[in-house]
This record gives C-alpha cells, sequence and structure tokens, in this order.
C-alpha cells in the first residue's frame, strides 16, 4: 500500500467524519418509500455492518450512499460536502463500491481488473504510474492473491472472485469501502478470510461499509452495526445489539 | 505471439490483399504497370481507367467500411453487453433503407426515374441520420440501456415495415432497384464519398481510443463505471453518435453489408485474448478491412465480367466462421 496515504489525507482522517446521511428517504413511486428519513454518520477508522432481512433497504440505503440511486428527500454529506457538488473522480476517490450483482466472467486478467480501481486517478494513456503499480502490488499483497494475477476472471472460483473484487476497491485507494454482500456464496473458510481482509483494513485508515447475512461473524469484526428495518434503520453497536431483545428478534425471529 | 506482432501481421495482410485486389478481376492488370504507376510513372488510359477510377476506389472501400462496420460493431457489443449486438442493431440500417426506398419508389409513384447514386445515397445519409437523431434524443431520458435496445430494435422494425408497405404498392422495376441496392455493393464510390467517409472513421476511431477507458468499465456495468468516475451519459451518447454515423455512412454508400460488424469483434478478442479497447478497437479495424478486401477478392471468381453480390459473400465467409467459433472449443461467452 502507499506508505504516504495517511501523510496525504491527514486532514481529512482529523476531521474524522466520512459520510453524513441527514433524513434521507429513498421511494420507488411517490407512496411507496424504501427508506424513510434515515439519519446515520460514518466515521473514519470505522467498520460499520449492515443487516436486515432481504427487501428491507439494505442494498437501496448502500446505492444511495454512492449515489447510483436518486434520494428524494434530505441530503448526503461527504467530508461536509453535499454529493451534488462532487465531481465524479474525486468521488471515486473517496467511495469504492462492490455491488452484490458484480458477475464479471471474462477473460480480462486478475491484474487488469485490480486496474480498473487506478481509473479515477490517472488519465487516458498514462495508466501505469509508478503509484498505480505500488497500490495493485499493494492491493494484490493484502488480499493474499497474488498468485491469482495472471489468471483470467472467468477461471476463479466465487471466493476468490470476491476477494478480486475486494483487491479492486482497495487499489481505488479511497477513504471509505462499500460491500454490498460480500459473503453470499462463500463457504465457511472463504467468508472467515472475507471477514479478516475487512477488518484488516482498519490499519489502513480506511472506513468499511458491508452488509452482510452472517450476523454472528459480521458483528464479531465491526464497530457499529446499522440493522434495517421497513425503511428504517437503527443505529447501534455490536454489544448493544446483543443486549436488545427487540433487535434480537427483528434479525433471528422470534 | 505478441499482441504487437499481432498488429503489424494484419497490417502487412491488409496491404498484400489490397494490391492483389486491385490487381485481379475481369481484366487482369500486370504487377509491372502497377509498380510503374506506383513510382509516379506514365500509364496506359486503360489502366487509369480500371484501377484508378475503379479497382482502387473499390478497395479503398473495402478497407473503410469493413474498419468502420467492425469498429461500430464493438462498440455497440460493448453498450449492450450482448455478443450478438451489431451496427445495425439500433435499426440506423433500416432508417437508410426507408430514406432510399422514400426517394426510388416514391419517385416511381411522381413518374420519374432516379437512378443516380448521388441522390440514393444522401436519401440514405437523411434517412439513417433521422433515426440517429431520435435515438440521441432517446438516450439522453432513459436511465437504462437496455430500453435503448428495445427502442431501438422497435424503430428498425417499424422502418422495416413502412419499406414492406412501400414495396407492395411499387412498381417492378423500382422494386429491383431498391432489391439490387439492399445486396449491397463497393463499386461506385466516389472518391469525396471515401473522404467523407474516411474522415468519420478518422474522428471516430481518435475519439474511441480516447475513451477506451470508459469503454472497458462500462463493459463490466453501468454502475461499475460510474463508481470508477466514469461519464456513462457520455460514454453511452458517444457509442450511439459514432456508431450512427459510421453504420449511416456505410450503408448510404455501399448497402447493408451483413455479418462483418457482428463476428469481427469476436474474432479480434480470441486473436488477442483480451478485451482491453486500447488494444481491440485498433484490431477490430485492421481485422475488418482484411476480411472486407478478402470478401472482395472472392467476389471477382466469376469470370464473365460480373461480380458476386459483396453481402451474400460475406454472410456466406462468416456463417461457417461463427459455426465453427460455436461448436469449437472456444468460448465466445468467456471471452466477452
Amino acid at each position: 500500500m502507499d506508505p504516504f496515504w495517511k501523510e496525504k489525507h491527514k486532514s481529512i482522517i482529523l476531521s474524522s467524519t466520512i459520510l453524513n446521511i441527514d433524513n434521507i428517504s429513498v421511494a420507488y413511486s411517490k407512496r411507496i418509500n424504501i427508506l424513510s428519513q434515515v439519519s446515520l454518520s460514518l466515521e473514519s477508522n470505522q467498520i460499520v455492518a449492515l443487516i436486515g432481512e432481504n427487501g428491507a433497504g439494505k442494498s437501496t440505503l448502500l446505492k444511495s450512499i454512492c449515489g447510483l440511486t436518486a434520494i428524494s428527500e434530505g441530503s448526503i454529506k461527504l467530508f461536509g460536502r453535499d454529493f451534488k457538488e462532487w465531481k465524479s473522480t474525486s468521488l471515486a476517490q473517496k467511495i469504492a463500491y462492490v455491488s452484490s450483482s458484480e458477475n464479471v466472467q471474462s477473460i480480462i486478467t486478475v491484474e487488469r481488473f485490480i486496474g480498473f480501481g487506478r481509473y479515477p486517478y490517472n488519465s487516458w494513456l498514462i495508466s501505469q504510474t509508478e503509484d498505480d503499480f505500488d497500490c495493485i502490488e499493494g492491493a494484490l499483497k493484502s488480499c493474499k492473491i497474488e498468485y491469482l494475477r495472471n489468471k483470467t476472471m472467468a477461471q476463479l472460483s466465487d471466493g476468490e472472485r470476491q476477494k478480486v473484487y475486494l483487491a479492486r476497491a482497495i487499489a481505488q485507494n479511497s477513504d471509505l469501502i462499500v460491500l454490498d454482500e460480500p459473503t453470499t456464496h462463500l463457504d465457511v473458510k472463504s467468508s472467515i478470510s472475507m471477514f479478516r481482509l475487512i477488518q484488516a483494513q482498519k490499519e489502513s485508515g480506511r472506513a468499511v461499509l458491508f452488509s452482510s447475512h452472517q450476523i454472528e461473524k459480521a458483528l464479531s469484526i465491526a464497530d457499529k452495526v446499522w440493522v434495517v428495518d421497513c425503511g428504517r434503520v437503527i443505529e447501534t453497536t455490536p454489544k448493544d445489539f446483543y443486549e436488545n431483545e427487540q433487535l434480537k428478534e427483528l434479525i433471528f425471529g422470534a | 505471439m505478441s499482441k504487437s506482432t499481432i498488429l503489424i501481421l494484419l497490417s502487412i495482410s491488409m496491404l498484400i490483399l489490397a494490391i492483389l485486389d486491385v490487381l485481379s478481376g475481369s481484366v487482369s492488370v500486370p504487377f509491372a504497370e502497377f509498380q510503374l504507376w506506383v513510382s509516379g510513372g506514365e500509364t496506359s488510359d486503360v489502366f487509369n481507367f480500371i484501377v484508378v477510377q475503379s479497382r482502387i476506389p473499390k478497395a479503398l472501400t473495402a478497407i473503410l467500411c469493413g474498419a468502420a462496420l467492425s469498429l461500430a460493431g464493438l462498440l455497440m457489443q460493448t453498450l449492450f453487453r450482448n455478443p450478438l449486438a451489431g451496427p445495425y442493431l439500433l435499426g440506423i440500417s433500416s432508417g437508410a433503407g426507408l430514406g432510399v426506398a422514400l426517394l426510388v419508389m416514391g419517385a416511381g409513384f411522381m413518374g420519374f426515374v432516379v437512378a443516380t447514386g448521388a441522390a440514393i445515397n444522401v436519401a440514405a445519409i437523411i434517412g439513417a441520420l433521422v433515426m440517429m437523431f431520435i435515438l440521441l434524443a432517446v438516450s439522453f431520458k432513459l436511465k437504462d440501456v437496455m430500453t435503448l435496445l428495445i427502442f431501438g430494435v422497435m424503430m428498425g422494425s417499424i422502418a422495416t415495415a413502412i419499406i414492406g408497405l412501400i414495396q407492395f404498392f411499387t412498381s417492378d422495376f423500382q422494386l429491383k432497384s431498391f432489391i439490387i441496392w439492399t445486396l449491397g455493393s463497393l463499386s461506385a464510390v466516389s472518391y469525396v464519398e471515401l473522404f467523407i467517409l474516411f474522415a468519420s472513421l478518422v474522428l471516430s476511431v481518435a475519439y474511441a481510443l480516447y475513451n477506451y477507458k470508459g469503454l472497458n468499465a462500462v463493459l463490466v456495468s453501468e454502475d461499475f463505471a460510474k463508481m470508477l468516475g466514469i461519464n456513462v451519459l457520455h460514454v453511452r451518447l458517444s457509442i450511439v453518435l459514432i456508431t450512427g454515423v459510421l453504420s449511416g455512412l456505410t450503408t448510404a454508400f455501399c448497402g447493408p453489408i451483413g455479418f462483418v460488424g457482428i463476428i469481427i469483434p469476436h474474432l479480434s478478442r480470441l486473436l488477442l485474448k483480451s478485451n482491453d479497447h486500447l488494444l481491440l478497437i485498433p484490431t477490430c479495424i485492421l481485422l475488418g478491412a482484411n476480411v472486407l478486401l478478402l470478401s472482395d477478392l472472392i467476389s471477382h471468381i466469376p469470370t464473365n465480367g460480373k461480380s458476386l453480390p459483396i453481402n451474400s459473400i460475406t454472410s456466406i465467409l462468416g456463417i461457417p466462421i461463427i459455426l465453427w467459433i460455436l461448436f469449437g472449443k472456444k468460448n465466445i461467452s468467456q471471452s466477452f
């Protein structure tokens, strides 16, 4: 990883609040709200687990945080500036997103795919500066997938592919990584190593926001938990979550 | 084989095929006279008429059309992430066809005959441009690229349906001249038209290469590209614009030429073993030029002075290749 990462982002790390979600609603049509009046905040160096039933609005929340889904009310501020004021390339330097529907099965090699993470940093032909090379190498190393570098995306197993997606997001060198269900389709061993990789991101000063259905493992690495239920989001900590009977019932059933 | 070797070999074979194409035909031209012409020497009137006025423009047309259709096909396949997409997918060539049908057969209704190539070309260009501007206007509004696909296919069907109606009510003579247009022909493209095609191709290639990162990212998915800071709407509009201009012009000058635009991008990916547009774009262009030159050479085979319609050649040549890929070990979807 870029050794000067913290130096470069010192001012930002000091300011500490990455994301400020103020009273947002997302609507399908005028009548049906997927999310209503959600207010949340996210600080740097934090790992946030997003949990909730299928269809509760987890993916919608993640997408609106990334600016992929329009919000009908409220505002989202990134480092104190409203989303609409951000240029798309500078936004891409702050947030990296891995969608749950991402399924890349093509002849692109792993190394080149991770190189996508450098797109927001370089213009046109200057695609491999030394900095980019270091970032791609660092991402491969931190996910322990150097041995995959010359394989094509079509040759990977589901577990390997998820690690490559994460490595791509790491190479983007953003302050926040948003992962939508990074452990679906993964076996026990792979999902444990995925959670470890997520946890390791704290060391480089990044925040990670991820959704998962593997509640216990997700909560074991999280600093904060966002519980989504019927378009509302309750913010809590793993400890408080286990002490709250109502929340536990919501997630695990009666 | 390294990627740059592939590009160099394709350039050399394009040059060889172009020279063969110029030398072959119903009247054989000695290579010595061709050498004389290349070195700037005095040549006979017959040579000037056959080679300079007819065969060289035809070879250039094959190169430019092959390149233009392949680039347009590649961009369509990338935009829609669909291996069956091609330059005519959005109904732009049907728009050109409607323009020609309205001119050729509409004039017939009013009692005069339109036979000049220039008028037909202008009608085809107008038809293609109208269709393209409708598509551009729609792609501004749409959130989803698949809606654009359905809209384009529907617009093409409407144009084809109107052509059918016009054909039904028209005279035999007019019908035949329209059918001949639909068979496609690389001949009778003037130097001015070639220059227009060349200039649009150069601009399109430059623009596509300038946007190659956007194209690479859009091939993964539109949301993926957006999150890398790429202006997806910009990429989408430029693809519709480039495809519209290139397939509109080639259809106008040569009629609809099938297969090239769909299969060349696939062959290029298989050849390169990569889907990086920085390499794919030049490979597609060179391979497309090669294949259309080869098709033109084959169309010279009958020796009674006539050459076969190019559109049939490309399809007859192309279908075995498609089948070979489909039933062979190579997997199109994994090279995509």
